[in-house]
């Protein structure tokens, strides 16, 4: 996206909305597993990006800007008071309704039909992250690293140790290596 | 494995999660409105570190404390030096005669006063004995100090005192103090002594318990009262 197309900011930033948005979403919810709070964190990156894009050089790319924002605002959210009274709260709910599900877990159910997903949402947040950002994201190692402020070693060992842990469960389920099969995404259609 | 991982997240459905065109809209104009997001504010924490801060500073005195009232590092404190002294208000027991002195400062209130000889132990030399009396003040926190008085006679040349040397002008006493006690199926706080030589032969033992007073003396109030000795 060439910055300088564009006659004013508030164009700017729309087009910049529309175009990530959506990523944004995807992404903070791989965090946080709740819709509601991922739509929330989407109004609350963009407001940082929208009160910061003068500021921004384009020493990386805009993209990996805006997820580098996000990733601090998912991270700082999970840390948060709320988000632990928000968690605890739930849970209590849930043992005092007679063990109903969380709306966690309700969105790990609806996930967990694709096993891959349920597996990828399982993973610690320093495995799920790299995951999430190099194979559905399609970030390059270099670009994870300057949304993670991570080196770049860090990031190559935290995707292969991620990937050693998916396989593994992928194994337990009785599946090898390259073979198709669609116990491996149930529930999902293939096209 | 990395194949079947590639078609496996294009077949996510995270790939097919997206915000509706009504929603990038109302977002849009609540961002341009400066408005926060409807249920949460994440915003830099202050009370937590402030009240984490508090603790674990509270903890750290509290066990430097403890440790060193254990260990006996704030011996002499302001604290234990803000002890009042009590006159003696009994006589010095016949038996003491002239030869010994005799407290006349104490570190309470004395409730009881129990004075009585104990053996006499004959000497390494067989020519003479050893006397031994002692006088015990009981406080009315079950506190005591008891001063054990003994002539050693001719033996006081083989005796060696021990404990750590305290010295005040001519005077030269030697102070311990012992950790935890166990008295009558409790555990009691330390106990400290201070023991001293006079003319030679003359023994004192002077010895504190702190009862149930929890106020513990250490070597510069039992030498306070070792020097009120008359």
């Amino acid at each position: 996206m060439d910055l300088n197309s564009f006659s004013s900011n508030e164009v700017l930033f729309e087009d910049i909305f529309n175009e990530y948005s959506d990523d944004v979403y995807k992404l903070a919810f791989t965090y946080v597993k709740r819709k509601d709070i991922a739509e929330d964190l989407v109004q609350e990156v963009f407001v940082k990006v929208y009160k910061n894009l003068d500021k921004f050089q384009n020493n990386s790319s805009i993209k990996t800007w805006i997820f580098s924002i996000a990733i601090n605002q998912c991270k700082d959210y999970l840390r948060s008071a709320y988000y632990r009274y928000i968690y605890l709260s739930e849970k209590i709910s849930s043992v005092a309704n007679g063990g109903t599900k969380t709306p966690e877990e309700l969105v790990l159910e609806e996930f967990g039909k694709h096993l891959l997903t349920k597996d990828v949402l399982s993973l610690p947040v320093k495995y799920r992250e790299v995951i999430i950002l190099y194979y559905f994201q399609e970030l390059k190692i270099k670009e994870i690293t300057v949304a993670l402020k991570v080196n770049e070693n860090t990031i190559k060992s935290r995707l292969t140790r991620a990937k050693e842990i998916m396989k593994k469960k992928y194994h337990e389920r009785g599946y090898q290596d390259g073979e198709r099969t669609n116990k491996a995404s149930q529930g999902v259609s293939y096209k | 494995m990395e194949k079947e991982l590639t078609r496996l997240v294009k077949e996510s459905p995270i790939n097919e999660m997206n915000l509706s065109r009504e929603r990038k809209k109302e977002l849009i104009h609540r961002i341009k409105d400066g408005q926060q997001s409807r249920g949460f504010r994440v915003t830099k924490p202050i009370f937590a570190p402030l009240l984490s801060f508090l603790f674990v500073a509270a903890s750290l005195s509290f066990f430097f404390y403890f440790g060193a009232s254990e260990i006996g590092l704030n011996k002499g404190s302001i604290i234990d030096r803000g002890m009042p002294l009590y006159e003696v208000t009994i006589d010095k027991p016949n038996a003491l005669g002239e030869t010994y002195k005799f407290p006349t400062k104490l570190p309470f209130k004395a409730k009881e006063v129990i004075s009585k000889p104990l053996e006499k132990f004959p000497n390494t030399d067989g020519n003479s004995a050893m006397s031994v009396y002692s006088v015990t003040f009981n406080g009315e926190d079950q506190q005591s100090l008891r001063v054990v008085f003994t002539n050693f006679g001719s033996a006081a040349s083989n005796i060696q005192l021990e404990g750590d040397e305290i010295k005040q002008g001519e005077f030269t006493g030697y102070y311990r103090q012992s950790q935890l006690v166990k008295e009558n199926d409790d555990i009691k706080f330390k106990t400290s002594s201070l023991q001293w030589l006079e003319q030679g032969n003359l023994h004192y033992d002077l010895s504190y318990k702190p009862g149930k007073s929890n106020v513990m003396l250490y070597e510069n109030e039992l030498l306070q009262i070792a020097q009120s000795f008359r």
